[in-house]
């Protein structure tokens, strides 16, 4: 599956995942694998809401980090596919609710 | 007693296992494998009831593979499948149950057993070898091939706890590691029952020169998180078991140990 703009990105139900001194460490319980995200990476992880759209999530990524909304949406899109890949998140049509 | 329980007391968790349906060589041969940890304590043991009958193995075994182990959580219960045990643990009823075929082994079911009640009590059963020294407690951890069992055979003038697998659990505000019952590849490992305080976890790496390296907050827990097995397949159970080893990872050093096959690595770590 590739990720399009409109889709909204969840956390995978069988992953874990803990700040640890400031950078995200994941747990993918189905694989029993253990990842550690880089800094752009822990960044991202924090705006994958359920909420945002990929797109959104390209928006502010651009806007915290003035970058150009081209690269900004091309490493939202690698980012998230790579997460996508290994299943540590999920894509819904439409925003979950919250609450 | 042929027919009384057999209780064992590993890092403070009792467990009772009821042997009294084993033809005797196999209950002999459990009760001897487990005698260096034959004990009770005040709190009410985990009562395992183990049974055997022959027939064929729950899982084909296959040529390749040494062992195999699959866990399920069901309706509260932990279901337990290997190639010769079939059983289930209810941890929050303090009972599990366990059935051998012929060529069946009791120390798998066991090695799950622990690892899910160390979970719930704050501790971790770690994929590592542990080794006393100068009473302060080292761990050594790491996948398989990693040296766990090199660096054992390179301190048998120690008190060495397992070259495979320890518990390492909160006591009276401090962190400790505690012998198991457990092996791995060093058949003549010994099964010794004792505990000291943590004094440091180490990530092994083979290399030509002996150096300890610090490792990073997140790394130093995500390396030990990879090291926690059996509990680790459901995300609530991963979760708290990185929550254990962040907190462990504060009040312990844990460090990368290079090391070259000679007992040198110590004068690094005195």
């Amino acid at each position: 599956m590739i990720v399009n703009a409109n889709q909204c990105p969840m956390l995978h139900p069988q992953v874990a995942a803990r700040a640890v001194a400031g950078q995200m460490l994941i747990v993918l319980a189905d694989w029993g694998e253990v990842m550690v995200l880089n800094d752009s990476g822990t960044r991202l992880w924090a705006w994958i809401d359920g909420r945002r759209s990929a797109g959104e999530i390209a928006s502010v990524l651009a806007e915290t980090f003035g970058l150009e909304a081209k690269q900004a949406q091309a490493e939202t899109g690698d980012f998230l596919q790579a997460l996508l890949d290994v299943q540590a998140i999920e894509l819904g049509e439409t925003p979950q609710k919250v609450g | 007693m042929a027919d009384e329980p057999l209780s064992i007391l590993i890092a403070g968790i009792a467990a009772e296992l009821d042997l009294s349906r084993l033809p005797p060589e196999t209950r002999a041969g459990i009760v001897s494998t487990y005698a260096p940890f034959a004990g009770t304590n005040a709190a009410v043991p985990i009562h395992v009831c183990v049974e055997f009958a022959p027939g064929a193995p729950f899982i084909e075994p296959e040529q390749h593979r040494e062992w195999q182990i699959r866990t399920r959580e069901r309706a509260g219960q932990v279901q337990y499948t290997s190639f010769y045990e079939r059983g289930w643990i209810d941890l929050s009823a303090g009972i599990a149950y366990v059935l051998l075929r012929r060529a069946g082994n009791l120390e798998n079911f066991l090695r799950v057993l622990y690892a899910r009640e160390c979970l719930a009590r704050g501790g971790l059963l770690l994929h590592a070898s542990g080794v006393i020294r100068n009473g302060r407690g080292y761990v050594f951890f790491g996948p398989s091939g990693a040296g766990k069992t090199t660096v054992t055979r390179l301190s048998r003038d120690e008190t060495v706890l397992s070259d495979d697998l320890v518990i390492v659990a909160p006591h009276h505000g401090c962190c400790w590691v505690y012998g198991v019952p457990f092996r791995g590849t060093m058949s003549e490992a010994p099964r010794t029952n004792a505990a000291a305080p943590l004094c440091g976890l180490f990530a092994l790496d083979k290399a030509p020169t002996h150096r300890v390296v610090e490792l990073a907050p997140v790394y130093a827990v995500a390396q030990l998180a990879a090291c926690v097995p059996f509990v680790m397949g459901q995300a609530a159970a991963a979760a708290q078991v990185v929550a254990i080893c962040t907190a462990l990872a504060a009040k312990v050093p844990v460090r990368t140990l290079h090391f070259r096959p000679d007992a040198g690595f110590w004068n690094l770590l005195d």
